[in-house]
């Protein structure tokens, strides 16, 4: 895991703190532990924080995965090239 | 403290047995993280309690407010916006802002205010309430240019400001530094209209952890530091005194010395607030006198004692201050100019907060200052502050009667003439014992402390009953200088707190205490609720006297056990209405 895949983990792991880094990776928001709109809310702010990305709501759930904000994140030069 | 950090410090393990500290925060907007902000500063200044923030329906500040159930809580935190007044002051509804709708909007913000007062006040006599006025902009909505300030928006700003004048004359009401909030958190990046918009939630989130951290510290008030040790030379004031004599010493603007002079004032401030003052310089006696003489020194000698004035290392000065005050060390701040001096006595009282003071350096002085005030902050001035300097004057006589030994003492304390007035009752609106409680260390029974949110149930529950106890004698006033609460059980009163001013040591008022409470109760004995604490080392050596063999948990005293160990007791005594 390289220092982008740490801090984007790190940003999921404390908006979800009930799910594991295997449920995060792998899972659709909709079915991370204790997703709801407010922890949505609060994954936005941390990954403005920490990236300076600025995502909606609806733009994050059409992301759907933990490996697609980093792929988006990576497309806006955000983070390094991350390898398909 | 940025968002994950909050977050995290959220996740840390609480212990099983934390006490819950419970707080609800009102807010018009949706909380979210200013409410992860408050939480995890509130742990960060309360790492033994189990945090809980609460928050109420979003857009009905006060309707919230009216709802709220002050025995649920710990503490109130309220966070005005613009828009919680009048919606149309906002920027999330379309309410209109033509020019006949201005003085509408102006009126109902004022009536909001009305609303906002009446609620806050009820809820304020029950519960701790930390208020933060708004800090976002007012919209553009007058037709003034915005560098302009429009009658209306100082019309409503003047009543913002009435308003919280109002409630902060209570005493469980803090209202939020605007200035040190504009300090923090610069005024223009404050905003967020995206997340306004689409979230409800208007602050940028550094601004929300500065608001959770300020209100965190409201709720939080740390215990005031006692007194303040201050160097003379180049510290008090500029020159040494020994080089260029009493005349050469200077604290003037003209002199190019105005740092010394502002030092000196804000001793005085202090000293005038009941803070001891002494001072602790490597100099002639016979010089530091005549220089306390100097009818322009700004801060009088007689605010100042000890005043300990010669060539023996600072520590040991320090020794002999804090030995007359009877304080400990870490109630203490000295300051020098010396960083030798300010290491030296480090050295020798790890817990004491040694400064050095920045001569030379402005932003560092003007730092020292108000960091010296935040030390030193209290909520209110009451008699006893401005009495304790004088019954620490006198207090040596007490301790060191002539002789030394208890024949002496008995005629020593006969001669003193001394009264004590027993105040039996619960009176709402005298805080003395509420502080004497929450700051007394040496002369307590267990170092048990109350919330204010504990102690209002406290005054409401009718199975304990409050003993404040007020003492003066010839010397003068001590105020009141001692509190018991407890409880009757048959013949046995036990007694839960008790708490007496090291002011008041050596003058046998602990024994008066308990003949009182043998005789306003009817007891046969006395149990004490005691712990041990790593400083009620006198109030151990007391209860000691008065048992055969080690002082073991909640020791008991029989009256007649009392009666054989008790001293002569040599003041005269009278119990008054405890709202005289």
């Amino acid at each position: 895991m390289n220092n982008d895949d740490d801090r984007l983990m790190r940003c999921f792991s404390s908006a979800f703190p009930n799910a594991t880094r295997d449920e995060i990776r792998t899972a659709k928001f909709d079915a991370i532990p204790g997703w709801d709109s407010l922890r949505g809310v609060t994954l936005l702010a941390v990954l403005d924080e920490e990236f300076g990305v600025q995502i909606d709501l609806p733009e994050l759930l059409e992301l759907e995965t933990f490996d697609s904000v980093k792929r988006y994140l990576s497309q806006r030069g955000m983070i390094s090239q991350v390898n398909e | 403290m940025n968002l994950i950090d909050a977050l995290e410090r959220l996740k840390g393990p609480v212990a099983e047995n934390a006490r819950p500290l419970k707080v609800f925060l009102a807010c018009g907007f949706t909380p979210l993280h200013l409410e992860t902000f408050l939480a995890a500063h509130l742990c960060n200044l309360y790492p033994a309690c189990r945090v809980e923030v609460n928050s109420g329906l979003f857009g009905d500040l006060i309707g919230n407010l009216e709802r709220l159930r002050p025995e649920e809580y710990d503490a109130l935190a309220v966070v005005i916006e613009w828009p919680d007044l009048d919606s149309r002051l906002g920027l999330r509804t379309l309410g209109g802002w033509q020019v006949e709708k201005l003085p509408d909007i102006v009126n109902s913000a004022n009536h909001s205010l009305e609303r906002l007062m009446r609620a806050l006040q009820e809820i304020s006599s029950a519960l701790p309430t930390c208020i933060c006025l708004p800090t976002l902009p007012l919209p553009p909505l007058f037709y003034t240019s915005t560098q302009q300030s429009s009658a209306f928006e100082l019309n409503l700003r003047r009543n913002l400001a009435s308003f919280a004048e109002a409630l902060s004359s209570g005493r469980q009401v803090s209202v939020v530094s605007g200035q040190r909030l504009d300090e923090h958190s610069p005024p223009g990046k404050r905003f967020d209209l995206r997340t306004e918009i689409t979230q409800g939630f208007p602050y940028k989130t550094f601004h929300a952890s500065v608001i959770g951290e300020f209100l965190a510290e409201l709720i939080c008030r740390h215990e005031p530091k006692k007194g303040l040790i201050t160097d003379l030379d180049d510290t008090l004031w500029a020159g040494i005194l020994g080089e260029v004599g009493v005349e050469g010493v200077h604290w003037h603007l003209e002199e190019h010395a105005q740092l010394h002079g502002l030092y000196q004032q804000f001793l005085a401030s202090l000293a005038s607030a009941g803070i001891l003052i002494a001072a602790a310089s490597k100099n002639d006696a016979t010089l530091v006198d005549q220089a306390f003489k100097r009818d322009d020194l700004l801060l009088s000698q007689t605010s100042v004692f000890p005043i300990e004035a010669h060539w023996s290392p600072k520590s040991e000065s320090v020794q002999h201050i804090l030995k007359k005050w009877n304080v400990l060390e870490d109630s203490v701040i000295f300051v020098d100019d010396s960083p030798m001096e300010v290491a030296e006595v480090q050295a020798a009282f790890p817990e004491m907060e040694c400064l050095v003071f920045p001569k030379e350096d402005y932003p560092a002085f003007l730092g020292l200052l108000s960091h010296l005030r935040n030390r030193f902050a209290k909520t209110a001035i009451s008699e006893e502050d401005s009495l304790r300097l004088q019954s620490i004057r006198h207090s040596g006589a007490f301790r060191e009667p002539a002789g030394g030994n208890r024949n002496s003492l008995d005629d020593f304390l006969q001669q003193a003439e001394g009264r004590l007035s027993f105040h039996f009752g619960k009176p709402v609106e005298d805080a003395r014992a509420f502080d004497l409680i929450n700051k007394t260390n040496q002369f307590n029974l267990n170092g048990k402390r109350y919330d204010e949110a504990a102690w209002a149930r406290f005054l409401k529950d009718s199975r304990t009953c409050l003993v404040t106890v007020s003492y003066e004698d010839k010397f003068g006033k001590l105020g009141k200088i001692a509190a018991l609460i407890g409880r009757l059980a048959e013949k046995t009163f036990i007694v839960e707190r008790w708490v007496m001013s090291c002011r008041a040591f050596s003058r046998r008022i602990e024994f008066h205490c308990l003949q009182y409470v043998f005789e306003k109760f009817d007891a046969a004995d006395i149990v004490f609720e005691l712990q041990a604490t790593s400083r009620n080392g006198p109030l151990m050596e007391f209860l000691q006297q008065l048992v055969d063999g080690p002082v073991e948990a909640n020791p008991q005293l029989s009256r007649s056990f009392f009666l054989g160990k008790a001293p002569k007791l040599p003041h005269h005594v009278e119990e008054v209405s405890a709202s005289e």
